[in-house]
């Protein structure tokens, strides 16, 4: 009983059952010493309350994360900017100076060159779509507070790897726009 | 649902907890004789509520977070007799807020149970 509770409690998020989960064990096993409850009807009011209240602790969970990584994010940004703020400007500039060379070129001109290849930048975006939808999923199962954690780790790529594939998607896309164009379709 | 405000920033922030739910409720007014471990609140609840409450511990614990969280709660460091009872359990009492926003929450049940008074509430149906 007490063993198979254990195993139930890890559809709590894991800073819950850190701060709790001896508790958590000690309440159930006062109600069953003392509360005159029978092993059956413990077990199913054991059941009833983790599935009332695990779900909402999760999505607790995964806003409150949300938020921190909201906040992480920022403040990644704000770092790099500070601590590399020379190289920043050296990127920037080429940055500058190579959006300016791209829009100097012939608005007919794709920038990838073969048509075979841009036919399929949707695959790219539905690629996207995929790292997004894994990131999304990580988001949600990841467990308290710690960054180092699996699912953190998981997100991060997940969702960096999503804004790579979508750039890639739009290069693409845009030409096989003009290649459809110039083939006058 | 309450709204998370930092403990002692004034009346305004009571009443912006309310109304309570009614898990939250229930653990104050537990808590309202003093300072009591997990199991003993929800053995008062159960009683309070002459059976019809029963919280299991996930609900218990799950609402002492979010109440801690909040500023009504705090856990109680020294035990109050550690040869009565077991030193491993943790206990928890009433802050000055939670004490506030109970009784805020009293005072709206209470008025609410008048207008119920008054307007006959049930004696149709009897």
């Amino acid at each position: 009983m007490s063993r198979l509770y254990r195993a139930a409690l890890l559809a709590y998020p894991r800073s819950f059952r850190r701060a709790y989960g001896p508790e958590l064990i000690g309440a159930a096993r006062d109600l069953r010493r003392h509360g005159g409850v029978s092993r059956t009807r413990l077990a199913l009011r054991l059941a009833f309350d983790i599935v009332c209240t695990a779900p909402r602790m999760r999505v607790e969970a995964a806003v409150r994360n949300a938020r921190v990584a909201g906040v992480v994010s920022l403040a990644t940004i704000a770092i790099v900017a500070v601590a590399v703020g020379s190289s920043v400007l050296l990127v920037l500039i080429g940055s500058v100076v190579g959006l300016l060379a791209l829009l100097g070129r012939r608005h007919d001109r794709p920038i990838v060159t073969n048509p075979e290849e841009t036919a399929r930048w949707y695959r790219w975006l539905m690629a996207a779509a995929v790292a997004f939808a894994v990131g999304f999923l990580a988001l949600l199962t990841s467990d308290g507070d710690e960054l180092s954690s699996t699912a953190w780790t998981i997100w991060m790529l997940a969702w960096g790897s999503a804004l790579v594939l979508a750039l890639f998607a739009l290069v693409l896309g845009t030409s096989h726009a003009i290649h459809r164009r110039r083939a006058g379709l | 649902m309450a709204k998370s405000k930092p403990a002692g920033s004034g009346e305004a922030s009571v009443e912006s907890f309310l109304p309570l739910p009614a898990s939250a409720m229930h653990i104050i007014v537990a808590l309202a004789g003093g300072e009591k471990h997990g199991y003993a609140i929800m053995r008062d609840v159960e009683e309070l509520s002459h059976g019809v409450v029963r919280m299991g511990p996930g609900t218990l614990y799950g609402s002492i977070k979010r109440m801690i969280d909040q500023g009504l709660l705090e856990e109680v460091d020294e035990r109050p007799d550690p040869t009565l009872d077991d030193e491993r359990r943790r206990y928890y009492r009433l802050t000055a807020l939670g004490q506030r926003v109970g009784a805020a929450e009293r005072d709206r049940l209470s008025r609410l149970l008048s207008a119920a008074q008054v307007r006959q509430l049930g004696l149709g149906f009897s």
